[in-house]
């Protein structure tokens, strides 16, 4: 594989590529007309421009794409994560055209793709999954009855859809039916289809994560697992390697079923199985992600390896020549996506100007980075700014370098959650690792934030008001 | 004995009592009129902790009328020095709480003081004017005071700049010293200035007049002219005043300071789009200035006063300039006796202060009429063509449209000494428009032709090609250069800078006499 | 000089502070511009990064966070409370001819609501054609000729409410 084209922008765009390079691989990027002066586009040895901003007029046109990997004699795409990374279509396209998608098979991309063939595929390998039904139903007396099965409280989910649409937390019986017909009409018009899955809701649930590598001769590596609770609106802020409450044995349980779930689809390349674990440590199947993941670094980091190094040789046919017993933990890392989002203002995106961007840097900080000071933060897409990344020899250190690097880390002219990393990191529910999905609902508000930043204003009132009254007494003389 | 403590507490004691003027109720009251005080404009305006003040302790020495029961520290009016963006300048705020502003011999004296001081060092002198007129009580030794005043002004005239700002009553005698100074700024509603009241000019005239349409800041601004600026509220006029001082030199011997500018190409395509192709259509010269000049950089004198012709100051490349243009948009932009005298005055402040000129042309000539004949258009637009003559400093000419007649002579034509001249491609120079001088110099063919009109017409298009252009008077060097107008940035900043030497001598006079 | 002033922080806070409140901090000077405070216990690294004393304007960076500080006296509250703002326009009622002129179009109504710069009727003078623009947003009052109009100097021509 000598050429490589990024299908994506900003940081993971430049994360690739940084390995393609390492690798002595040449690179190609694809830009849309507001990206011209990215870094991605800057790195990359060829660029090409593809289209208008939207994202559908550019980064997510499959054909254009192949037809300029075509052109430049590309040998493989990386889509990334997002865009056409979970794309079964345009991972055949890429097939047809001969061209090595880097990435799972079309056929498998397809079957973790929809719930419902997901858990079909799952099954036969007995791995724990939520207690709930396996069909998605809309009949409110039917959901009655498997409700009883399973217990109260549970849970409704669109079986189309994400994103927390169409989910509904039921307590009692008597909420049951009126819930269900909401979440229905939800789904029905979020996704255009309005059936549901039941499932047993998890209280105090903790997403964890495991890392999978499959190559082409049957053999299917897991890198442990990730932390994923700190979630708001269920999009994960802060990740973490490993696990502040796995216990060895239970890591390789969960290891071993991730495999098994990466076999049962006839994996190939990076994947994540993801997990529920409740207070008790039982842990159920929810879904796989059939792509590189954004918080991927934290498990490189602390098992050694190159995720992306990995992705290419298993793309390029190689085998995978590490055992998984020589895999070992070492030492802990910690993520924050660094959005450029408000967080006393619910999140939502701050679009602006990047007047002063200065990244932290030194031993035990990794920024993977796509943004440059004085560039627009374009409106189009995703606003992450880079993924902020801590590792030492202890959680505690991980923790204690992450509040350092944030700190250092220079951001004007747009809000981001860099504040909201700094928040979480100092509150005990954290540190101490006694925390769960729940974790931004329970103890997050902006006024908290507020009340924090209002404190260290007031500081820096009383010391320019110092300022300013030891200006007063010096002696100014006049200029003629 | 007082012990030292108890002296240095007397000290504090009249400092304190000095600060209050006229007392806190007096001070109160001219919140509610919407005035600040004396002192608070004075800290408006100076730099913070810049201020020194002198006089504070001065006393009047009246006895009459039981004066000597009244005594305030400061006597009405707070004199000192300070900076304005660093600048050393010289101040007098008179204050209304303190026997309603009102001069007396002493109250002059500490005027006259910071004007000694101001013209010693050869810095601006800056006043406020809040003041009922004369006190009464003190009889001629207030009017002696007054033409102190005056007499500091005519000498300090030309070699210092002299600010005055109305911030509330300016009446009687007391008109002739802002009168004489160089700039009169005045504030809306709360001042007015006249030499005879509404109450007096009752009983004289019988004119029923309120002092706002007799002297206010509106009426002087429009009719008169004898106000240079109006500003909505004390605050705006000071920052009026802190924005005129960055224009004008500290004395005569200077030159105004230069900002920092970096040059880049200074090709201006806006200016190519603003003369419309049909001759009497009108457009804003203003639109002309502000495609020459720096960025925001017009300081606008004068500006509902004679509004045919435009004056102001202005940044060309970080240098202060002072520009005199005609604008097509009021009265087609002829020369006038009023526009011609707010000019004259504009210019020769120029000339004191060594600020160069740019003169913008475009002008039909003069304004006909018996009210402009009998109110002396000859004499007064002379003294236009007067100042220009005299002036020393750089003079530089861009003809953008017409120059006819007597005015292309009079706005800086290269004869009475302008450095340079420049005109644009549709300018028209000549000795009137093409229709009055083909009614005249064909007038017997015209007369013989079958139709008079289409002889006429035929005529003045001849005449028009002929001479309605730059190029007869660019073929004697009377235009140096015929130039595009997207250019005549460029070219101003390059001939202004190598005029910044320009040193000419007149010969020696006492003063020449210019038609006043 | 006063002793209460009012401090505005990033746009987004405000505060009261006076003399007292300064020389009760607990405030050490460690160089040329950065102090260190104790506050309620806590310890606060700060730095003065900028400083304009003319406009009263600084930037303190606390624990490393940047702030925008302005300072204002009692005489800046005093200019604020009195209502004295920059950049105010004047009222103005009508329109007058300054000299004699002819109508050539009026292109408003009585009752019409205008807004600045908006064409109001065009003269002629001097054989030139001038444009005469809304100085203000009102509404018309009254026209007072028509097209075609010789007016006088001083006549007036519109009337706004």
């Amino acid at each position: 594989m000598k050429k490589i084209l990024v299908a994506n922008r900003g940081e993971i765009a430049i994360r690739v590529m940084t390995t393609a390079k390492k690798m002595g691989i040449k690179t190609v990027a694809v830009f849309s007309t507001v990206d011209r002066n990215a870094p991605h586009v800057k790195f990359a040895d060829e660029a090409v421009c593809i289209g208008e901003a939207p994202s559908n007029q550019s980064y997510l046109k499959g054909d254009k794409i192949i037809e300029v990997a075509k052109q430049l004699n590309v040998d493989g795409i990386h889509p990334g994560y997002g865009f056409l990374s979970e794309n079964a279509d345009f991972a055949e396209l890429c097939e047809k055209n001969d061209i090595v998608f880097i990435g799972p098979r079309s056929k498998a991309i397809k079957i973790m793709g929809s719930k419902l063939a997901a858990k079909e595929a799952v099954k036969t390998y007995n791995i724990p999954m939520v207690p709930g039904i396996d069909e998605a139903i809309t009949d409110v007396e039917k959901a009655k009855s498997i409700a009883k099965q399973i217990g109260f409280p549970i849970l409704i989910k669109a079986s189309a859809g994400g994103g927390g649409k169409g989910m509904r937390i039921v307590e009692k019986e008597k909420d049951l039916e009126s819930q269900m017909k909401r979440a229905i009409s939800e789904a029905t018009s979020a996704f255009g289809d309005g059936s549901v899955f039941i499932e047993k809701y998890v209280s105090s649930p903790r997403h964890i994560e495991i890392q999978v590598m499959a190559d082409s001769h049957g053999k299917i590596l897991h890198f442990f697992e990730r932390e994923c609770s700190i979630q708001r609106r269920h999009q994960k802020v802060v990740e973490e390697a490993p696990s502040s409450v796995l216990t060895p044995e239970l890591r390789e349980e969960m290891g071993q079923a991730a495999i098994k779930v990466a076999k049962s689809c006839d994996y190939l390349g990076a994947g994540t199985v993801e997990f529920l674990l409740d207070a008790d440590h039982n842990f159920y199947f929810l879904e796989m992600n059939t792509r590189l993941q954004v918080e991927h670094p934290v498990s490189e980091i602390i098992s050694g390896v190159d995720l992306v190094e990995l992705q290419i040789k298993v793309a390029r046919g190689e085998k995978l020549d590490i055992a998984q017993e020589d895999l070992k933990i070492n030492g802990h890392a910690l993520e924050l996506r660094v959005y450029a989002e408000d967080p006393l203002n619910d999140f939502l995106p701050s679009v602006g100007h990047l007047d002063v961007y200065q990244l932290p840097s030194g031993q035990g900080i990794r920024v993977d980075n796509g943004y440059e000071e004085d560039m627009d933060i374009p409106i189009y897409y995703d606003p992450m700014l880079s993924k902020l990344i801590t590792y030492g020899k202890t959680r505690e250190e991980a923790i204690m370098l992450m509040k350092q690097a944030i700190t250092n880390y220079k951001v004007e002219g747009v809000e981001t959650t860099l504040p909201f990393g700094k928040y979480v990191c100092e509150h005990e529910a954290f540190t101490s690792g006694n925390f769960d999905t729940h974790f931004v609902k329970k103890y997050y508000s902006p006024e908290v934030l507020q009340k924090n930043t209002e404190a260290e204003a007031k500081i820096a009132a009383l010391v320019a008001v110092n300022q300013y009254l030891e200006d007063q007494k010096t002696l100014r003389l006049p200029v003629n | 004995m007082d012990s030292k403590q108890e002296k240095i507490n007397k000290l504090k004691e009249r400092i304190a009592l000095s600060k209050l003027g006229g007392g806190q109720k007096r001070i109160d009251k001219q919140h509610k009129n919407k005035k600040l005080t004396a002192r608070e404009r004075i800290d408006y305006l100076l730099d913070e902790g810049s201020f020194e003040e002198i006089g504070a302790l001065v006393t009047h020495r009246s006895t009459d009328f039981g004066m000597e029961n009244q005594i305030i520290y400061g006597d009405g009016v707070v004199t000192g020095y300070g900076t304005i963006h660093g600048r050393l300048v010289y101040v007098y705020a008179q204050d209304f709480t303190v026997f309603g502003g009102s001069l007396s011999e002493t109250h002059a004296e500490k005027i006259c003081k910071v004007m000694d001081m101001a013209v010693k060092v050869g810095v601006p002198i800056i006043g406020l004017n809040d003041s009922g007129g004369a006190r009464i009580q003190e009889g001629v030794r207030s009017l002696g005071g007054y033409a102190d005043i005056f007499f500091r002004n005519v000498q300090a005239s030309g070699v210092i700049p002299q600010i005055s700002a109305v911030m509330g009553p300016c009446a009687g005698g007391a008109v002739y010293s802002p009168a004489m100074t160089d700039f009169i700024i005045m504030v809306e509603q709360t001042s007015y200035m006249f030499v005879t009241g509404p109450n007096v000019v009752k009983t004289v005239t019988n004119e029923e007049v309120t002092s706002e349409e007799l002297g206010g800041a509106q009426t002087h601004a429009t009719k008169s002219g004898v106000a240079h600026k109006t500003s909505a509220n004390d605050v705006e006029c000071l920052e009026d005043i802190k924005k005129l001082i960055q224009y004008i030199p500290q004395n005569n011997t200077e030159t105004p300071k230069l900002l920092d500018y970096t040059l880049k190409d200074e090709v201006r395509d806006v200016l190519s789009n603003i003369v419309p192709d049909n001759p009497n259509k009108p457009y804003d010269m203003h639109e002309v200035i502000s495609g020459i000049i720096d960025t925001d950089s017009f300081y606008e004198i004068h500006k509902e006063y004679a509004e045919n012709i435009i004056v102001g100051f202005a940044r060309l490349g970080g240098r202060s300039i002072g520009i005199v243009a005609n604008q097509p948009m009021a009265f087609a932009g002829v020369l006038g006796v009023r526009s011609s005298k707010k000019a004259a005055r504009f210019v020769r402040f120029c000339d004191c202060f060594n600020i160069p000129l740019l003169v913008l042309v475009d002008v039909p000539g003069f304004l006909p009429g018996t009210d402009q004949e009998w109110n002396g258009i000859i004499v007064h637009g002379a003294k236009l063509l007067y100042a220009l003559s005299e002036a020393t400093v750089p003079r530089v000419t861009v003809i953008t449209r017409k120059a006819y007649g007597g005015a292309y002579d009079v706005m800086n034509s290269k004869h009475i000494g302008a450095d340079f001249n420049f005109a644009w491609p549709g300018a028209e120079i000549a000795v009137m428009g093409a229709k009055g001088a083909s009614e005249i110099i064909f007038r017997r063919e015209i007369m013989a032709a079958e139709n008079p009109e289409e002889k006429l017409a035929k005529k003045e298009a001849e005449y028009a090609a002929k001479f309605a252009n730059p190029y007869r008077a660019a073929k004697r060097g009377f235009i140096d250069e015929v130039i595009l107008p997207k250019n005549t940035r460029r070219k101003l900043l390059k001939a202004f800078a190598s005029l910044e030497n320009k040193d000419v001598n007149r010969p020696k006079r006492k003063h020449g006499n210019i038609p006043l | 000089m006063s002793s209460h002033l009012k401090v505005k922080v990033d746009d987004r806070f405000d505060f009261d502070i006076c003399k007292d409140d300064i020389s009760n901090l607990d405030i050490t000077q460690v160089s040329n511009s950065k102090y260190h405070l104790l506050q309620n216990n806590k310890s606060f690294h700060t730095k003065v990064v900028a400083s304009n004393f003319t406009t009263k304007e600084y930037e303190v960076s606390v624990n490393n966070t940047a702030y925008k500080v302005s300072v204002s006296n009692d005489l800046d509250i005093l200019v604020k409370d009195m209502g004295f703002t920059l950049g105010s326009k004047k009222a103005i009622s009508s329109i007058i001819a300054p000299m004699p002129r002819l109508i050539l179009d009026v292109s408003v109504v009585v009752g019409q609501e205008v807004k600045e710069n908006d064409p109001l009727l065009i003269l002629e003078a001097m054989k030139m054609e001038n444009s005469i623009t809304s100085p203000i947003d009102g509404i018309i009052k009254a026209v007072h000729s028509n097209k075609g109009d010789a007016v006088e100097k001083n006549q007036l021509i519109i009337e706004f409410e």
